[in-house]
């Protein structure tokens, strides 16, 4: 039945939404009536069904004692509300810190669960929007730090996505949850796509000069590439040719200025984020460089240093690079999706 | 299929343990290599689960089921009816195991269990079996809490303990919805448990079938009077049918269509009812109210004291004021009457089809009793032939229980002339011939005699061995009146009724054979208390039905309007989640903070007030500098205050003077704070 699931997720996406505009973004939140959700669970439908078949059964036997198992199954099943909720009220979540990871990849967000009385929380089911859920109990250790997992689904600063606790004991009747909003994001880099080596190109230092930063016919032998058609034939390595490995062309580098430099204008034609994703991974080659390494972006420069700093800087300007806060609502559709 | 959905070892377990207590009971009825397919289902699963054996394939969990079905069949011969039925519900609860795979595999037999569990109190209402039904949900709602457990699984004893909670708290609330849910009876007939239709009456009586009763002292009847008094014993006949049929050995039941026939064409005005409902209304006073729990028959008739009526309209009375239920009696049944034993039955006329039914003989056999009766017909008026009839039972007949002579062809008159020794059913059978010989309508009424009285809680315990018959003779201007005959020959058997009667007769002849049934002294009283208590459960629970709904909203609302039921219905649904909800509320109620940090909350209180708040992370003493900046009146104050605050939370202070001290500091600057 396409059509009824269709519509299941429509009503869904509806309710979240709504949900979503119920909740300010806090860096704290605790759970309580005015936040919980509570239904019966598939179980407890089920449950439902079977005693009213009880209960036919007890009314069509005219017998009293089937009647109260009837009654009893319905009293099990309120009483089992009023039991979840309490596993899930006067709990306090706050966020913690999350970690800046790359695009498409899982980081992780620490969150701080911490009770406010005496009461055990020994069935706490966690996930963000769109992930698979964990399980946690908040029992003698009081606060709990948790790690929970978290895909990055945008480049920038990604608003967390809204957070669903849920919890089913004592008997797995009746579900209680609800969703959450945190005050917090996390730093999601472009991911690294392989670019091979940082082409030759001339930079422009900051007195204006051109200057050649790859020069042929220098000292230093640094290396083989392969031969591109109209390259002068004058470094073409003719021992290897002779050998049936190609024709490799030797490279000589001799580096005026030993810093480097990676160039949005070394990848021409491509769009915003293909380039992104290049410089990410030329940066991610530099960082385990000596060398000092610098970053130009249309309107930013950041000079080359060889800092461990120098990473994460360059990281996060590639990171927040034009980029476009998603609303919350599309964050909602694409996770839904 | 993700950790979640997996079913935790000890869940198991639960399982097992639930269906052991839910199948148990079970097994009165049902074929025992039943319990053997389900101990080797239960063997299988565990072996799956220690990983020793493999999941059956599914050839072989058809075969399994198939050989299983058809051995249901073989053993019961057939397949509808309660007990195949239920049979085959355990089968399907036994079987479910080998493929419990999934935690909704587990969902689904623990839902089948509670099923089976009700199917349970069908063939037993007892106390006994509604604990051991209750400790069956137990140990059902034990299992789905392991199949909960959590991060960890809970020990046995957690399990046990977290699950009784649940039960007694949903007990209070069970108990309201037992009180006030609508009973709307039977929706659709189904069919009847084997053995609760059992002992009692047909609906005919010929020599021995009575008699037979009179070894069964099981309880036919209980009844608790109104006003707590019974009537003396030689009124308590309580009539089950007229019989006006005689076909030389037998009495059976006048045909059906014109003694019954009014009733099964649906609601049509009966006019002997309007009568006896006119008298009621006109002599209310000597009614007498009571109530009667009957045991199941199988049979449609109830018992009553005459002239029972009755307002309940699936309860019929019949042209000769027999009472009978629209449908067969299986289950115990209490019901309320009224009788005016005053009230007259047809005293001005008998119709011809009634005389006619009512005096019609054989033509053939008994010529004596027939040759004497026309003779005493000849010589003496109605009242003087009965006296003359009873006078003749009392002279010469003998009440006995034993060693009956068989009755030849001319059955009548072998007991008239020759035995002359006999039980109830010869003395009412004979009497009712001879007066019908005589001319005189007559008819004989099956049913219980007298009952034994139980002082401490107020009943009559009327048994299987009470069964009697007597007979009605119709008068002019009296109507149908009742004649006794074994009282004439027995009077000792009336009034003290029957066990009573048994009791006296230690020592003489007839007594050999009453051994069986002669207890000692406390053996009795035990008996009757454990009868007595099982009563009380009977009457309270098993036969708390719309009247008894009715009459307890009546007596604790003041009427029962749907708007009184309703509201007493939520409000006590109300108090009792109230009260739970406070427990909870309780449980997790907030810790109280330590003294020191209260000022600091206080503190901050203040400042929220101004819009500060403390940010994540931020320590007191970074708050108050950033908000001293801004409040630069404030900023002494909260640097004093933090200073103190601070002492008193790290310095650990042995000094309470110095402690005191502090804290009255500290309340004197939040007052400059909030003044300033």
């Amino acid at each position: 039945m396409p059509s009824f699931s269709a519509l299941w997720a429509g009503i869904k996406v509806k309710l979240r939404s709504w949900a979503l505009k119920r909740r300010k973004p806090a860096r704290q939140h605790s759970l309580d009536r005015r936040n919980l959700f509570i239904v019966p669970s598939a179980s407890g439908l089920a449950l439902l069904l079977v005693m009213a078949l009880v209960w036919l059964l007890g009314t069509n036997y005219d017998n009293n004692l089937v009647l109260a198992l009837a009654f009893f199954m319905a009293s099990v099943l309120i009483v089992s509300i009023l039991q979840t909720h309490s596993s899930l009220s006067g709990l306090s979540i706050s966020l913690v810190k999350s970690q800046p990871c790359f695009m498409r990849d899982e980081t992780i967000v620490q969150l701080r669960l911490e009770r406010r009385g005496q009461a055990n929380y020994p069935d706490i089911r966690i996930n963000w929007l769109g992930h698979h859920p964990a399980q946690f109990a908040l029992e003698q250790s009081d606060p709990l730090i948790i790690d929970t997992l978290l895909t990055a689904s945008c480049r920038g600063r990604m608003t967390l996505p809204m957070l669903k606790v849920e919890s089913r004991f004592p008997l797995g009747l009746v579900r209680c949850w609800t969703w959450l909003r945190f005050d917090g994001d996390v730093l999601v880099y472009p991911s690294p796509v392989n670019a091979g080596k940082l082409p030759l190109s001339t930079t422009t230092n900051d007195s204006g000069q051109e200057q050649l930063v790859k020069q042929t016919g220098a000292e230093d032998f640094s290396g083989f590439h392969d031969h591109r058609e109209g390259e002068s034939l004058r470094h073409v390595s003719w021992k290897h040719y002779a050998r049936g490995k190609g024709m490799l062309v030797k490279e000589y580098q001799a580096y005026s200025d030993r810093s480097l430099w990676i160039d949005w204008d070394f990848l021409p034609g491509l769009d915003r984020e293909a380039r992104l994703q290049r410089l990410c991974y030329w940066v991610l080659q530099f960082a385990n460089s000596q060398q000092p390494y610098g970053l130009r972006l249309p309107g930013i420069e950041i000079s080359p240093s060889a800092e461990a700093s120098q990473r994460q800087l360059l990281l996060e300007s590639l990171a927040l690079f034009e980029y476009q806060r998603q609303a919350e609502y599309q964050v909602l559709q694409e996770q839904n999706k | 299929m993700s950790l979640l959905y997996q079913i935790p070892r000890q869940a198991l377990w639960w399982m097992l343990g639930a269906q052991a207590v839910v199948i148990l009971p079970h097994l009165p009825h049902l074929p025992l290599w039943l319990v053997a397919v389900w101990g080797g289902s239960a063997l299988w699963r565990l072996q799956i689960s220690r990983g020793a054996w493999g999941i059956p394939s599914k050839l072989v969990k058809s075969i399994v089921t198939l050989a299983s079905a058809v051995g249901l069949f073989l053993s019961f011969g057939r397949l509808f009816g309660l007990e195949p039925l239920v049979a085959l519900l355990v089968l399907a609860f036994a079987l479910k195991l080998l493929e419990l795979n999934q935690q909704r595999d587990m969902l689904t037999l623990l839902m089948l269990g509670f099923f089976v569990a009700g199917t349970q109190l069908l063939f037993s209402t007892s106390i006994f079996a509604f604990l051991i039904t209750l400790l069956g949900c137990w140990s059902l709602v034990g299992a789905l809490r392991a199949l909960q457990s959590g991060t960890r699984p809970s020990s046995a004893k957690e399990n046990f303990l977290g699950s009784g909670k649940i039960i007694f708290q949903a007990i209070p609330l069970t108990l309201l919805l037992f009180l006030v849910m609508p009973r709307i009876g039977s929706l659709w007939a189904v069919p009847m448990a084997k053995n609760t239709g059992k002992t009692g009456f047909s609906d005919f009586m010929e020599p021995g079938n009575i008699s037979n009763l009179n070894k069964d002292f099981s309880p036919a009847l209980r009844v608790t009077f109104d006003n707590n008094k019974p009537p003396k014993n030689s009124d308590l006949y309580w009539r089950g049918m007229s019989l006006s049929q005689f076909d030389g050995r037998a009495w059976r039941l006048n045909n059906l269509s014109s003694q019954y026939l009014p009733w099964t064409r649906g609601q049509v005005e009966l006019p002997w009812l309007k009568n006896l409902e006119r008298y009621s209304l006109q002599n209310q006073d000597k009614g007498i109210a009571y109530q009667v729990m009957m045991e199941p028959t199988g049979h449609p008739w109830m018992f009553s004291l005459k002239t029972a009526l009755t307002g309940k309209n699936d309860i019929y009375t019949a042209i000769d004021y027999s009472l009978m239920s629209k449908r067969n009696i299986g289950q115990r049944r209490v019901y309320n009457l009224v009788s005016y034993p005053e009230f007259k039955r047809y005293p001005q006329r008998l119709s011809p089809v009634a005389t006619r039914n009512n005096t019609r003989l054989p033509r053939n056999g008994n010529p004596k009793s027939h040759a004497l009766a026309r003779q005493w017909a000849s010589q003496y008026p109605v009242d003087e032939i009965i006296q003359r009839l009873l006078g003749f039972y009392s002279e010469q007949f003998h009440y006995s229980l034993q060693n009956l002579e068989p009755l030849g062809t001319d059955s009548m008159d072998d007991f008239l002339f020759g035995s002359k020794r006999g039980y109830c059913e010869h003395f009412s059978s004979s009497f009712v011939f001879f007066l019908r010989a005589a001319g005189i309508p007559a008819r004989v009424v099956q049913g219980y005699q007298g009952g034994q009285w139980n002082a401490s809680e107020n009943y009559l315990l009327v048994t299987q061995a009470d069964a009697h018959a007597w007979a009605e003779v119709w008068l002019e201007g009296r109507g149908w009146v009742r004649y006794d005959p074994t009282a004439a020959v027995a009077p000792e058997r009336i009034e003290l009724g029957f066990r009573e009667y048994l009791e006296g007769l230690r020592g003489e002849t007839e007594s050999g054979v009453l051994n069986q049934y002669r207890r000692s002294q406390w053996i009795n009283q035990l008996q009757l208390q454990m009868d007595a208590m099982n009563y009380s459960w009977q009457r309270w629970v098993i036969g708390y039905d719309q009247d008894s709904q009715f009459k307890l909203f009546d007596n604790i609302l003041g009427g029962n309007d749907y708007w009184r039921v309703a509201s007493f219905f939520m409000g006590g649904a109300g108090s009792i989640l109230g009260i739970l909800g406070l427990l909870f509320w309780w449980r997790g109620r907030p810790k109280p903070q330590a003294k020191e940090i209260q000022f600091l909350l206080l503190l901050e209180a203040q400042l929220a007030k101004k819009g500060e708040s403390r940010n994540f992370g931020e320590t007191p003493k970074q708050f108050v500098q950033r908000v001293g900046e801004k409040y630069p009146n404030l900023a002494p104050y909260m640097d004093k205050f933090i200073i103190l605050h601070y002492e008193l939370m790290y310095q650990n202070t042995k000094d309470s003077n110095r402690e005191a001290q502090l804290y009255k500091q500290l309340k004197r600057l939040l007052q400059n704070i909030r003044t300033a």
